[in-house]
């Protein structure tokens, strides 16, 4: 009798651990092939060395990372240091600037009244995904074209000089970049703000806290989760833009994206071109370590 | 019975309802009473459904445990909102001891809410969280020792360090509370504060609040849709429907002296019936017996109440000889279904005369404290229904909605 019971509450165990490794293994077997693999192959790639005639030469050196700490033939040179923090800093202003604009419109679209309205916004803010990067951000050279109202209107107040484009520079790509990443927060943000408890914002009305407390105190803990999801889905993408800034940033405006892809492209140097991707994995993962153990992600952290 | 009658005019006339205190009308409550005086306050959120709060005047004064009572959606919540500051009035006024606060924000306000769902900061421990307004105000410094009394007074020691998810409800009520009320608030406002309690903690928390206030002395309103804990707790009592207040007393008149059948109804009343006033004019016909007034009524038809304590139940023996004509407000009925109630039994009578058309309730409701006696199911009994005792509630056509609703009860006590 006991035998039994125990036989088959084993055989049960048995049964279900097949079934749930039946059902992990396809994401797994994934995450092996697709990520795994090409991280293992990128640590390996960035040990070897370019050959003469751009093929990869198996002769395991730290060459490269001495490359990248800025050490040539001609002595030490930082570019790399600063391509890397314009990077950062870039990836980050973009990040900072989509959540100030993603607040309100979340708020305002959580607050039309019916449902078709709501669905129209949030289909508004999702439409430019059909067209493809590339194309949509040629479109903004013909907008910040001499001839477009828009760089009138700016040369009219004196922004640019008369008769000539707004591209490339520093403001066309954070245009160009802050319009691509916007629906990645304010997606997420707006899923959390939806279903915000108003009970929360109100008590601390109701007990004097000021506008910027009710923020601090009632909004931010309960749409930190969205923020989270928000700003891990802009900040690493544009940490590895280089679409945006190849278009709308001219020859000098380079990005560690910039680099990487034409190392994999024209300068044919693999070996480097894993490397500087190694050095982009590690920044944004420490920018996220950084991130986690911040005031704000603390205070958010420990409500659930 | 005049003085019932005088009500029942005064209401229809759509006359400001005051609490008939006994008061000298030359003291009747204005803007400048001590308390709260809400002058005139209407709110609509969406033209078609209409108003939510219609023309509401009351008067709250200092020292009340006033409750808002009224079935959901008649606009209860919205009027204590309003008096919260977290919503606006399309017209009306609100003075506190003679100030109009009806134009200051919510932050402003000497007034405090606990939330129905308590809406306790989930990130924040029960210290932070009961010294939230004392920091937002910049008070902290000089009065954290308050946070120390409140927490000793509800029985929150110990518990400083915890977050709110691992309390249980009645200790997040507490916390709620303390965190209102350590801001000494002139007035604290209470939406539901019964909802989210069982039965043993609802019948402690009552008592707690209605100490609290006692030895506050602060205006607490509290807002329900149970009128057992209203009654329980509160000393002022208004009845809310439709955006409109319908009855404004203390609790046992409205109890026992509903101004209509929609009180009445609210009240849990059972035994509302027609009365046709007689060629007599001091006489009238129920459905079932005729009744005689001492004085003279004015009404031709009317809803009456009788309360079904007030109800005697005559001698067995006394009522077989009296075959025949009956007297004035005799009454033969058979019991339909006995209910031990422990203190007293309700017995539930099958009256004669009752056709099912009848509008109005079709059983009679008694109370006995009789415990000696076995009462049987289909026994006969004699009662007699005592005039004096009877409420009048108004004349069936200015209580239309009220009707449909004694009628549904009445299908349900068959």
């Amino acid at each position: 009798m006991l035998k039994d019971f125990f036989q088959s509450s084993s055989g049960m165990r048995f049964k279900s651990r097949t079934f749930t490794t039946a059902l992990i293994a396809p994401g797994l077997f994934c995450l092996i092939v697709f990520l795994a693999v090409p991280c293992l192959s990128l640590i390996f790639l960035s040990l070897a060395s370019k050959g003469t005639y751009g093929n990869i030469e198996w002769t395991i050196s730290l060459e490269n990372y001495k490359r990248l700490l800025g050490y040539n033939l001609f002595g030490w040179r930082p570019d790399f240091f600063f391509i890397l923090l314009r990077s950062l800093r870039e990836a980050f202003v973009t990040t900072v600037v989509c959540i100030i604009l993603s607040y309100p419109l979340s708020f305002y679209i959580a607050s039309r009244k019916t449902p078709l309205s709501r669905f129209v916004w949030l289909v508004l803010l999702t439409v430019p995904f059909c067209t493809n990067l590339v194309i949509r951000t040629y479109a903004w050279q013909l907008l910040l074209d001499p001839q477009s109202p828009i760089t009138q209107v700016a040369a009219f107040f004196g922004m640019v000089p008369k008769g000539s484009p707004m591209y490339p520079g520093a403001f066309a790509v954070y245009l160009g970049m802050i319009t691509t990443f916007l629906p990645f927060m304010a997606l997420p943000l707006y899923s959390s703000i939806e279903r915000l408890n108003w009970q929360l914002p109100q008590a601390a009305k109701d007990l004097y806290a000021s506008p910027y407390l009710i923020f601090k105190q009632a909004i931010l803990p309960q749409t930190i989760h969205g923020l989270y999801a928000g700003i891990i889905i802009t900040f690493v993408p544009a940490m590895a833009m280089f679409v945006v800034t190849d278009i709308l940033g001219g020859a000098k405006y380079m990005l560690i994206g910039n680099l990487i892809q034409q190392q994999f492209s024209q300068a044919r140097d693999w070996p480097f071109g894993a490397t500087l991707s190694l050095a982009l994995m590690c920044l944004t993962l420490l920018s996220f370590a950084l991130f986690r153990t911040s005031r704000i992600s603390r205070e958010g952290g420990s409500i659930y | 019975m005049a003085r019932n009658i005088l009500n029942f005019v005064e209401s229809k006339a759509g006359g400001v309802l005051v609490p008939s205190l006994g008061a000298d009308p030359t003291l009747a409550p204005n803007v400048n009473s001590e308390g709260l005086y809400i002058n005139g306050i209407s709110k609509t959120f969406d033209r078609k459904r209409g108003k939510v709060l219609d023309k509401i005047t009351m008067h709250v004064p200092k020292d009340s445990f006033f409750a808002l009572l009224g079935p959901s959606g008649c606009g209860k919540s919205t009027l204590l909102r309003i008096i919260a500051g977290l919503e606006y009035p399309d017209e009306g006024e609100i003075y506190l001891d003679g100030k109009d606060i009806s134009k200051l924000p919510a932050q402003l306000r000497p007034v405090n809410t606990v939330f129905q769902s308590f809406a306790l900061f989930p990130h924040l421990t029960v210290f932070e969280n009961i010294a939230f307004g004392l920091r937002a105000q910049g008070t902290f410094n000089t009065s954290s020792y308050k946070i120390g009394l409140i927490v000793e007074s509800l029985q929150l020691s110990g518990l400083e360090e915890v977050y709110p998810d691992q309390l249980s409800g009645g200790q997040q009520q507490r916390v709620a509370l303390a965190r209102a009320l350590v801001n000494e608030p002139k007035v604290l406002l209470l939406d539901e504060p019964m909802s989210h309690l069982d039965d043993y903690l609802k019948c402690k928390v009552g008592q707690d609040l209605r100490d609290l206030q006692e030895r506050l002395g602060t205006i607490f309103i509290m807002v329900t849709h149970d009128r057992e804990d209203a009654m329980a707790i509160s000393n002022q009592m208004a009845i809310i429907n439709k955006g409109k207040i319908i009855q404004h007393d203390k609790p046992r008149s409205i109890f026992s002296k509903p101004n209509c059948t929609f009180v009445a109804e609210f009240m849990g009343k059972a035994n509302i019936f027609e009365a046709k006033r007689t060629d007599d004019r001091s006489k009238a016909f129920l459905p079932f017996c005729q009744v005689g007034f001492q004085e003279d009524i004015f009404w031709d038809t009317a809803w009456v109440l009788i309360n079904p304590d007030t109800i005697s139940i005559q001698d067995p023996i006394e009522s077989t000889s009296l075959e025949g004509d009956s007297p004035l407000g005799t009454v033969k009925a058979t019991i339909v279904q006995v209910r031990y109630k422990g203190y007293n039994v309700e017995l539930l009578c099958k009256l004669p005369n009752l056709s099912p058309g009848n509008q109005g309730h079709s059983l009679l409701q008694v109370l006995t404290t009789d415990h000696a006696r076995e009462w049987k199911q289909g026994e006969t009994l004699s009662l007699q229904i005592d005039a004096k005792e009877m409420v009048i509630l108004g004349e069936p056509s200015s209580h239309a909605s009220g009707l449909d609703k004694a009628q549904a009860m009445g299908s349900l006590l068959i």
